[in-house]
């Protein structure tokens, strides 16, 4: 028994691995920030607001009139982004507990 | 050490000297697990293993037919312990698996007698399309049936949006996607997955099935795909 359970952690190990990778390309493609409304004059508008690495302080750029399709597209690919970031998290998780089994297996033999 | 690998192959072998390795269908995590047979070139495909659970799909017809072969009692003299549930369903264990026996149906959830096995078999439905086409592939010795990868993501797909536990539709969505993202380097990908697609959810009750649990997929090229196959027909 002691032999399968190293061998289903070896391959769920190899299984996290290559599903972190696989998140992590779909991040590459996905825009980070949050967006934000801004009431002009009586009528409704969203901004993004991101962090740039290259300035000190958070950037904000004008997206669109509220419920236009510029917005609905970026408020379902900011959805994605924060989706899959659970994912990785959940899988950085697993791969703890996983990589601490195995330990735990080594030592006891 | 015996592995799992070997375990399932001794179940293969015994299925083969039983006569039945040919009439049936592996399905489930085994069946996740049999791709990276199929999908050999293909090195990241990590299916998710399942320690103990054998879903082993008899084709329909075996409800209807008088007795072929007991393999209840052939299950016996092969060494396997069997239990009864208290909804009559009888499993099967032998080395740390645990073998269940399925049968479509297009009604509700119920076990049925196979008389043509003499075993208890629990129906489930939209599992037809997972006998739509097979393929096989070679485990060991012992050649293997398994569904169509095509099939198997529409159906866990379909099946993942009744599942009340979210973990569980979690994970099937997940499985689902695991095969996909393997099948996209295909050639011809597109439109198989749509000719799949258009088959299976002409039922208004599976499209909607497959509708619903699309938002849960992380991939959202993949997501499109789909969306784009079921509602184009």
């Amino acid at each position: 028994m002691a032999g399968l359970l190293k061998h289903l952690l070896e391959q769920e190990k190899k299984r996290n691995r290559a599903s972190q990778k696989r998140m992590e390309k779909l991040l590459k493609d996905l825009p980070r920030g949050s967006l934000y409304k801004r009431n002009i004059k009586g009528k409704k508008y969203v901004y993004i607001s991101f962090r740039d690495p290259s300035k000190k302080h958070p950037q904000s750029k004008y997206v669109g009139v509220v419920h236009s399709e510029a917005v609905k597209k970026l408020a379902s690919a900011l959805k994605d982004r924060d989706r899959i970031e659970k994912e990785v998290k959940s899988l950085q998780l697993e791969r703890k507990m996983v990589e601490k089994a195995l330990e735990e297996y080594r030592k006891s033999r | 050490m015996k592995s799992i690998e070997n375990h399932v192959e001794s179940v293969l072998e015994d299925f083969e000297k039983i006569g039945i390795l040919q009439d049936v269908l592996f399905i489930g995590a085994w069946a996740r697990y049999f791709y990276k047979e199929h999908f050999k070139s293909e090195t990241d495909y990590y299916p998710r293993l399942a320690t103990k659970d054998l879903d082993i799909l008899l084709p329909k017809e075996k409800a209807k037919q008088s007795l072929q072969i007991d393999l209840h009692q052939k299950l016996l003299e092969f060494g396997y312990q069997h239990q009864i549930f208290r909804n009559s369903l009888i499993k099967y264990y032998k080395n740390e698996l645990e073998l269940e026996f399925l049968l479509p149906t297009h009604g509700s959830k119920r076990i049925v007698s196979v008389k043509a096995l003499n075993i208890k078999a629990q129906q489930l439905p939209y599992l037809e399309m997972l006998w739509e086409s097979p393929i096989h592939i070679r485990y060991g010795k012992y050649q293997v049936s398994i569904p169509d990868p095509y099939d198997f993501v529409v159906h866990k797909l379909i099946i993942s949006s009744s599942r009340s536990v979210r973990q569980t539709k979690l994970q099937d969505i997940r499985d689902a996607e695991e095969v996909l993202v393997v099948l996209m380097q295909e050639k011809g990908f597109e439109s198989k997955l749509s000719r799949v697609c258009i088959k299976y959810t002409k039922n208004k009750k599976a499209k909607s099935k497959v509708l619903k649990v699309l938002p849960f997929l992380l991939d959202p090229g993949l997501r499109k795909l789909l969306n784009k196959a079921i509602e184009e027909k």
